[in-house]
This record gives structure tokens, C-alpha cells and sequence, in this order.
């Protein structure tokens, strides 16, 4: 019996070795350099799967590289695909799981800077950075913001977007006196939370950096603080009755649909939720979106642009000179950024995006500073989930809002004491 | 006195009946809802109650889910992978059924021990380990790798089997054996055939375990072309998810192949059911 | 034929050894040393993303036990285990309806069975449907005229458990129903004639003929019945996206692996999992008594 599993370990041993030798041929054998042959590229838009947009821009990239053949691989589960990366096997072009730090980044994927001609025009080359060299870059960027709709706030009487925290309040309270539900928070989806714990915080501390300084401070959970101010404005909307009735039992996609009809007047998203609630029916022009008025300060609101998912090549791949090519004519050629209704992230060239226009008339913007991996590894071992929505879901789901605080602190402090 | 005994017997079937009932009306109404719901336009869902049947019957949903959720290709997926690990799970399921039960050998307690073990180790959390595997086999990416999967973690059957093959009298062996019949010969033209009712049970409940994975397909299949009826379904919602006639449409269209295979088997299914749970 | 000039004993050997080759290699490659592996992670704080080991002795398990909280969802895990109950109760009590002389028996059986054949991506979503709020569920209370009982069945985190436990319920009880049935079938008639001669009635026949008869099958329901319960999955987690709310241990730990990049706790926790279940299950058959045969 022993002998047998001696055996069988010894014969699965060889097998892996032959489906390694195998791959280590094929790589030595593609032609160094030449955009031809088969990739495969990720991609979380299961709805561009089904509207064939994804084949469309293959097609495109075929017909600019012949003999190029370009496969698509969706995914809606964020931990298959990680399983997959922790495996070895995984598609030539990524996207950059939230969960990876800067510095395991050599571990995944190769660096980009060869592609000088992308690299000269693109924003935010330091977000998945290390030690001097670029591994991602964004698919299009982003601007958090209140995405409304105009037809709401003009039967609430509502003239012209809030300016100031108060205001904001104040059109909450007018909206739902004319019916209509003032805010979604769309807490079952989770992720639609995730900016009041991490994009807020640096809106109403006016410091694209508070974020990271998190990691040094005691009791950042506070009331009086950023963060915790952010969390109070999320909560008083709760409290006052301004998000769904249920707020607890929402359903994303339908929001989104009631925004357009109008049930609903806001959401907090950012630029990228416009074009999906026209899609739901209603025209463009009825759409608005300003940035969130976390102060009463009467200076314009700051509003930061954050990249969204962002490009990277598969270290292992048999075929990256073909990846990074597709990699650079997604950011640059595909007309993706405009389509996704995002910022490009490309110096010198505007949005097409009305709204997007009006925002920039009524924000600061400035860019993000990309999270640190101190920071990223406090929110693991507090097990504080503030990026994903986690933390502000505990927050609206505890008895006693004050007391959810305090939690957070302790359990900040004491990843914090083991070392975070 | 008899009259009283007649009317509580009465009463008896009267509360054995409603009960039946509404347990049917529970089983059916949710069907009924979907399939009403998925036959209804998009103009007829925003307007009509859920409970109102719509006046004219929209076929267009099935046509919708069936091509943007690439239905066709998941069933292909789907009933190879199921074809395939049923018939290896169903011999290899019998012959360690077989050598576990007629035979005593040194470290038979050992391997019952783990096949049972096994059945508390919820797959979901083993699955980077198992990764490593597939990948070194160089299975990832393809059918055999579900099929080789689901051979090794579903181990029920080997349970169902054994239950069997006690209540086949060794005697039947011992005759064959006086006829000078292999071991071979004894599990190949007596104990499997005698087998048939568990073997019915054994595929349904497979097919019914491996038609509901989600999970693993998704891990170990990214492929676009390699989706199965759970993760073409799962994948389903994301783009549509405001739609429910289309998503009912979807779940109706992944759930009717299999109530087929049933309805045609259940005689078997249930015999099988049946013989497998007599006490000894 | 000529296999038989080789000596039973030599056979003997044979056979166990070819019977058993591929089978164990199977169970070896895909569950027990991807089960070694998971202990191993267990005593790591491997982030289930680099394949870097470093170990940490049993740190992960003083972590489990000195954090309360991760096992506070076990309260949700609870409606599950009473809702298993309740199947099996419901279950045996069908069965038994169906075992006894009844019209349209088969048509009942077919019918009552439709729920386990499902798709369980299927059956959820016809829940979401029917959970909406307001949605189907709430009209029928109204039309009925429980309108009293309208609730968020999903929102409302007192309910959201029970309902998704329903859900399970209804998913499952086919399939604990048809095992009872059977199990009834093949009791031997003539033990219920002479009770029947000897004067007892229903209850009593149930009491001291049936219920006794069926320990060993009891057994098997509950076993899978907790089994199930303190693993579900599944429905919370494409029901709710494993909310807080409805979060049970193993959604919780398939979080803290992949969200919070802990697959050395997460492993930890799926072993404390596997113990509790083997725990649970001893304990049940010690008081539920032998019936040995069965697992």
C-alpha cells in the first residue's frame, strides 16, 4: 500500500514534470519580438461578453496585427482568478487584483516600460509601481462623484447641485418629501460602499495621502476625524431615512434602473455609472454628477481621479511581445475609455463625456495617491475592510453607530500592535 | 362507536390530503411564477403584477438566454463532463465497493476511514492545493480536469454500493466460486449487474451534485467556450441582472433537461432509492 | 477461465490490489494531500497568492479561539441546523402519507421530488424573485389575507437567515423524503398486522413499530443534515453575497482568504470546521445509538 502512494506520488512527479518541460519548449520556440499568435486577455465585463463587444475589439486588433488571435476570459469571482495566479496559470493580459501589493508584483507580471511610447503619455504609472518599473496600466480612470438625476432634484425644487455638506443634506430632505428616494446606497452589492470609507475620507480631509496615514494613527475611527466624519454622513443618511426604505435588502442593477425612472435621485459612484443608467432608460441630458460636498467649507470640493482596473502581462506568458501590444492599443486605440464612459487616462486628450465636463467646472480634481502596502496590509490583518465596502456595511448594520466605531478602533489598534 | 372510528379515519384522509396539497402547491408555485415571469416582455414585467399571468406569450426571452448566455455550448459542456465522470464513478464506485465489502485486508479499516473523512472536507477551502495538482497534470483548462475532480472528491456512491453488496448473500459467490468462477468473474456478472438499482440512484445523484458545482467549473474552465450550466447562469446575472424574465428564462432553460432525464428514469430512480435503504 | 488456475488466494490479492490502484490514486491526488496541504497551510501565513510558507506554529488557532467574533456567525449556521430539523420532521411525515393507502401515490412522489433535480443557481434566483420587497412572497401573504406577515425577507436581519434556511428546506427535503419513503417501503408488512391484531393504533404502531425500525435511516438524515447545515454556502452566498447579516463560517472563511489575503487563518478555520462537524456527528450517534452499518 505504501509502495503504491510512493508510486503514484512518483508518477503525478513526472507528469508535472513533463507539463513543464513542455512549457518551457514552447516558450523558447515563439518568435522573440513578433506580434503573431494567441492571447488571451482578462476581463470583468461579463456584459460586453454578451453584447459582443469584446469580440469586436478583437476582431479590430486582429485586423491591425495579422495573425494575431486574441481570446477572451471573464470572471466574476475575484478568487478563482486568484486561485489561478497563486497556480501559475493565467491569462497573457491581467488585470491587477485589488488584493496584490506593489511588491508582489515581479511576482506576476512583466514590466511595461518598453512600451516608451505608452509610457510617455499615461497618468498614474506610480499605482502599480516597483522599484522603478511600471507592471499596469489603467484601463481608463476615474472621478468619484454623485451621479442624479436632474428630473428628480427638479420636481424636489432643487435648482443647482449642493456645494456644501449642509445643502447636501438639505436636498436630501427635499427629495424625499416630493417621494422620492434621495440617496441608494445599494448595501447588498457591497462594493457600491466601498468610496465612503476610502475615497471620502480623502475628499473631506482635502489630502489625497490621509489614507496612508492611517496606518500611524491612533483611534482613526473617531468621530471628529476624516474618516469617521465620512462614516457620520453615510449614517446620518441611513438614520434620517434618506437611503431605500430597506436599505438593507437592495438590488444594484435595479437601483440603477429606478435612478433613471427617476424613484431615486442619487448615487454616490463615480463617472463610469453614467452611461449605465441612461442604458436603463433615460436620455443623457437628464444625468448629472457633482462632486460630494464632505465639508461645509464654501472652496470648491475636491474630487480625486483613481485608475480603474488596470492592464498588466502575465510574467509566464509564451506570447508578451503580442500582450503588451494588446495592452497599448487597449488603453490607446480601442476607444475603451470613451465607451466605459471613464477619464482617459491619456495626457492631452479630454473626455467626451458632457458631464463629466460639467464636474470639472465644479471640483478640484487632483490625482490619488495609490495605496500603501502598510496600509493594505493594516486592512488585512484588522480584517477592516475599507476599500471593498465591508467596514461601512458593519457600521450600518451595528445597533449603535458610536459603539461600531470604537470596535474599529480596537480592532485597528490591535492589528496595528501585532505589527501592521 | 363504528361511525366515530369512520369519521376520525375520514378526517385522516381529509388532513392527509390538504397536506399533500399544499405541499405541491409549495413545490409548483415557484415554478409557476418563474415560468410566467419568463414569458412576459419587458413592457409586460415593469407593468404586470409578478402574479398575473401575461395575455400574450413572449418566447423572446428564451431566445435572448439561450444566445447571450451561450447556453448551447454550457449543455455540451455539461452532459461530456456528467457522461463521463457518472460511468467512472460508477465502476470505480463499484469495484471499491466490491473489494471493501467481500474482502478483510490488513488496511481496509484505514481506507474506510478516509473515504469518510473525505466527505466532511468541504472542497471549497482545499481548492488552491487541488489547483496545484490539476495544474501539474496539466489538466487546467480543460474538461478532463472537472471529470478527474469529480472522481476523486465524490465519494458517496462508494457508501450506496457497499450498502448493496452486503445484502447480496455471499452464498451467490461461494456457488460461482464452486463453478470455478474468477473473483473477477463474480463482480463482473454477478455483483454488477445485481448493482443496476443502486447504479440508477448513484448517476442521478451525481448528475444532480456535478450540475449544481459552480464553483470549481469557473476555476478550473476560464476558458469562454468552456462554461457549464451553472456558471453560464451565474454569469448571466451580471449583464442582466435587471431583467428578470430574461434571468427566470435562463434558470427555466438550465432546469427542464435535467426534470426530462428524471421524469423519464424516476421508476429506476426511486427502485434504486428503495432497494438501497433496507436495513440489514 | 484460465484466470481460475491461479489460486483464490493469489487472486485474492489481484483484485484488491487492481480494484483499489486507480480509485485510492484518485482519492489520494484530489482529496487527502490537498486535505495534508490544508493543515499544512494551517501553521502558515501563506496569503494564498505568493507561494511563500512562512510558519507560524499554531498561531492561527490561538487567533480562532481568542476571537470570538469568528464564531458569532455560527448563530446564522444555527437556522440551517433548526430548519434541518424541521425537514426532517416534515420529511417523515410526507413519507409516511405517501406509505399509506393514497390516491395518485406515484403523482405525489414525482411531483414532491421536483425541487432536488433543480439547478441551485436556479432555485435561488426564484427566490431573489419571489424575496423582492415587496415582491411575490408579500402578495400572496396579502391575498390570503396575512397581509400582517409582509416583511423584508431578505433586508431584515432577524429573517434573512430563515428565509435563505427555506430556501435550503426546500431544496433538500425531496431528496430526505424519498430516503424515509424507501426506508418505509422495505419494512416488513406482517410486523404491522399483528400490531394492527394485537389492537394498536396509529400513534402507537408509529411509535413502537416505525420510528425504532428507522433509527439507522433517522441517523443518516441528521448526519447530513448537520453536516449541511454547518457547511452551507451556496444559498448565502449568491442569495446575498454572504452579507453580514446572512454570513455563515465557511462564506466567512472563504472571506478572510480571499479578502483579507489570510489563507493560513482561512485553512486553520476549515480544519477547526472539519473537527466540529466530526464532533457533532459523534456526539449525535452516541445519542442516538449504534446503527453502525450505516457510514
Amino acid at each position: 500500500m505504501k509502495r503504491w502512494l510512493v508510486g503514484l506520488s512518483a508518477m503525478t512527479g513526472s507528469l508535472a514534470l513533463l507539463a513543464g518541460a513542455g512549457a518551457s519548449v514552447a516558450a523558447k520556440t515563439s518568435n522573440a519580438g513578433a506580434i503573431k499568435g494567441t492571447i488571451t486577455v482578462l476581463s470583468n465585463r461579463t456584459d460586453m461578453q454578451a453584447n459582443g463587444m469584446l469580440a469586436k475589439y478583437s476582431k479590430e486588433f486582429e485586423k491591425l496585427h495579422p495573425g494575431t488571435t486574441v481570446k477572451w476570459e471573464t470572471f466574476v469571482d475575484n478568487t478563482t482568478v486568484q486561485t489561478q495566479m497563486n497556480g501559475g496559470k493565467y491569462p497573457d493580459v491581467m488585470l491587477i487584483l485589488p488584493t496584490v501589493t506593489q511588491s508582489e508584483l515581479p511576482d506576476f507580471f512583466t514590466p511595461l516600460n518598453s512600451l516608451t511610447s505608452l509610457m510617455n503619455k499615461i497618468y498614474f504609472k506610480n499605482f502599480q509601481e516597483y522599484q522603478g518599473k511600471v507592471y499596469g496600466v489603467p484601463t481608463f480612470s476615474d472621478v468619484n462623484g454623485v451621479v442624479y438625476n436632474k428630473a428628480a432634484f427638479k420636481k424636489a425644487g432643487i435648482t443647482s447641485a449642493p456645494t456644501t455638506l449642509s445643502q447636501f443634506y438639505a436636498d436630501c430632505a427635499l427629495l424625499k418629501k416630493a417621494g422620492i428616494i434621495p440617496i441608494a446606497l445599494n448595501y447588498s452589492a457591497q462594493w457600491p460602499l466601498g468610496n465612503w470609507s476610502s475615497s471620502l475620507p480623502d475628499v473631506i480631509a482635502g489630502n489625497a495621502n490621509y489614507m496612508n496615514t492611517l496606518t500611524s494613527q491612533k483611534d482613526p475611527f473617531s468621530a471628529n476625524t476624516p474618516m469617521g466624519k465620512a462614516l457620520t454622513i453615510v449614517d446620518t443618511i441611513v438614520k434620517n431615512g434618506w437611503a431605500e426604505p430597506h436599505f438593507e435588502n437592495t438590488n444594484w442593477a435595479n437601483s440603477k434602473v429606478e435612478e433613471a425612472k427617476g424613484k431615486v435621485g442619487m448615487m454616490y459612484l463615480g463617472e463610469w455609472a453614467i452611461p449605465q443608467i441612461v442604458v436603463d432608460g433615460t436620455p443623457s441630458s437628464n444625468v448629472g454628477f457633482f462632486p460630494f460636498p464632505g465639508t461645509n467649507s464654501h472652496t470648491k470640493p475636491t474630487a480625486f481621479l483613481n485608475p480603474d482596473w488596470e492592464l498588466a502581462v502575465n510574467k509566464h506568458s509564451t506570447n508578451i511581445p503580442t500582450a503588451k501590444a494588446f495592452v497599448q492599443w487597449m488603453v490607446l486605440g480601442s476607444g475603451y475609455p470613451n465607451y466605459a464612459g471613464g477619464l482617459p487616462p491619456v495626457k492631452g486628450i479630454k473626455s467626451t463625456v458632457p458631464q463629466i465636463e460639467q464636474f470639472e467646472s465644479e471640483a478640484a480634481i487632483r490625482q490619488a495617491v495609490p495605496n500603501s502596502a502598510a496600509l493594505t496590509k493594516l486592512i488585512s490583518t484588522s480584517e477592516v475592510d475599507l476599500t471593498g465596502g465591508g467596514a461601512v456595511q458593519y457600521v450600518l448594520n451595528a445597533p449603535n453607530f458610536k459603539a461600531a466605531l470604537q470596535k474599529l478602533n480596537q480592532e485597528w489598534s490591535n492589528a496595528q500592535s501585532l505589527g501592521g | 362507536m363504528k361511525t366515530r372510528v369512520r369519521s376520525a379515519d375520514f378526517l385522516g384522509v381529509v388532513v392527509k390530503y390538504m397536506v399533500l396539497f399544499i405541499a405541491v402547491f409549495v413545490v409548483l408555485f415557484p415554478l409557476y411564477i418563474s415560468a410566467i415571469n419568463s414569458l412576459k416582455s419587458n413592457s409586460a414585467i415593469n407593468n404586470l403584477s409578478p402574479l398575473q399571468a401575461p395575455s400574450h406569450l413572449d418566447w423572446h426571452n428564451y431566445v435572448t438566454a439561450w444566445v447571450g448566455g451561450d447556453l448551447g455550448s454550457a449543455f455540451f459542456n455539461t452532459f461530456f463532463i456528467i457522461i463521463l465522470a457518472v460511468l467512472g464513478n460508477v465502476i470505480l464506485g463499484t469495484m471499491v465497493a466490491f473489494a471493501l465489502t467481500r474482502f478483510d485486508f490488513a488496511l481496509k479499516k484505514y481506507i474506510m476511514g478516509a473515504y469518510l473523512l473525505v466527505i466532511f472536507i468541504p472542497t471549497m477551502t482545499v481548492q488552491v492545493a487541488i489547483f496545484g495538482v490539476i495544474k501539474d497534470l496539466g489538466l487546467f483548462d480543460t474538461r478532463f480536469a472537472m471529470i478527474l475532480l469529480y472522481l476523486g472528491t465524490n465519494v458517496v456512491q462508494i457508501y450506496i454500493y457497499m450498502q448493496f453488496i452486503r445484502r447480496i448473500p455471499m452464498s451467490l459467490d461461494e456457488s460461482a466460486m464452486l463453478d470455478g468462477a474468477s473473483y473477477f468473474r463474480i463482480y463482473r456478472s454477478i455483483i454488477f449487474p445485481l448493482l443496476a438499482p443502486a447504479t440508477a440512484t448513484v448517476a442521478i445523484l451525481q448528475t444532480i451534485a456535478i450540475y449544481n458545482d459552480l464553483y470549481s467549473p469557473y476555476l478550473y474552465m476560464p476558458s469562454s467556450n468552456l462554461g457549464v450550466a451553472s456558471t453560464a447562469l451565474l454569469r448571466f446575472q451580471g449583464p442582466y441582472s435587471d431583467q428578470w424574465n430574461l434571468i427566470m428564462a435562463a434558470s427555466l432553460i438550465i432546469a427542464i433537461p435535467v426534470v426530462v432525464i428524471y421524469l423519464i428514469l424516476q421508476r429506476y430512480i426511486f427502485a434504486g432509492i428503495v432497494a438501497g435503504s433496507v436495513r440489514e | 477461465m484460465r484466470i481460475t488456475k491461479i489460486g483464490y488466494k493469489t487472486q485474492r490479492i489481484i483484485l484488491i490490489s487492481a480494484f483499489l490502484l486507480v480509485p485510492l490514486a484518485l482519492l489520494t491526488t484530489f482529496s487527502l494531500y490537498p486535505a495534508l496541504k490544508l493543515l499544512f497551510y494551517s501553521f502558515t501565513s501563506f496569503n494564498g497568492l505568493t507561494n511563500v510558507y512562512p510558519w507560524v506554529g499554531i498561531h492561527n488557532y490561538i487567533e480562532i479561539f481568542s476571537n470570538p467574533s469568528l464564531f458569532g456567525v455560527f448563530l446564522h449556521n444555527l437556522s440551517y441546523f433548526i430548519g434541518g430539523l424541521v425537514q426532517n420532521v416534515l420529511a417523515l411525515l410526507l413519507a409516511l402519507f405517501l406509505n399509506s393507502k393514497i390516491r395518485f401515490r406515484n403523482g405525489f412522489r414525482a411531483i414532491l421530488f421536483v425541487p432536488y433535480i433543480l439547478n441551485s443557481v436556479a432555485i435561488v434566483y426564484m427566490f431573489q424573485y419571489l424575496y423582492q420587497d415587496p415582491g411575490v412572497l408579500d402578495m400572496v401573504l396579502k391575498f390570503v389575507g396575512l397581509g400582517g406577515l409582509q416583511a423584508d425577507w431578505i433586508g431584515n436581519d432577524k429573517l434573512v437567515n430563515w428565509s435563505l434556511a427555506f430556501v435550503s428546506l426546500w431544496e433538500f427535503l425531496p431528496f430526505t423524503m424519498v430516503i424515509y419513503l424507501a426506508a418505509l417501503q422495505s419494512l416488513p408488512r406482517d410486523m404491522y398486522e399483528s400490531a394492527v391484531l394485537d389492537g394498536a393504533g396509529a400513534w402507537q404502531t408509529f411509535r413502537f413499530i416505525t420510528l425504532p425500525n428507522l433509527r439507522s435511516i433517522i441517523q443518516i438524515n441528521l448526519l447530513l443534515t448537520v453536516s449541511g447545515a454547518l457547511e452551507s454556502f451556496n444559498i448565502p452566498f449568491i442569495m446575498t453575497n454572504a452579507a453580514p447579516g446572512a454570513a455563515t463560517f465557511l462564506t466567512q472563511t472563504m472571506n478572510v482568504a480571499f479578502v483579507f489575503d489570510n489563507y493560513g487563518l482561512a485553512s486553520a478555520m476549515a480544519v477547526v470546521l472539519v473537527v466540529i462537524v466530526v464532533i457533532v456527528i459523534s456526539v449525535q450517534r452516541k445519542l442516538i445509538g449504534q446503527g453502525d452499518d450505516v457510514v
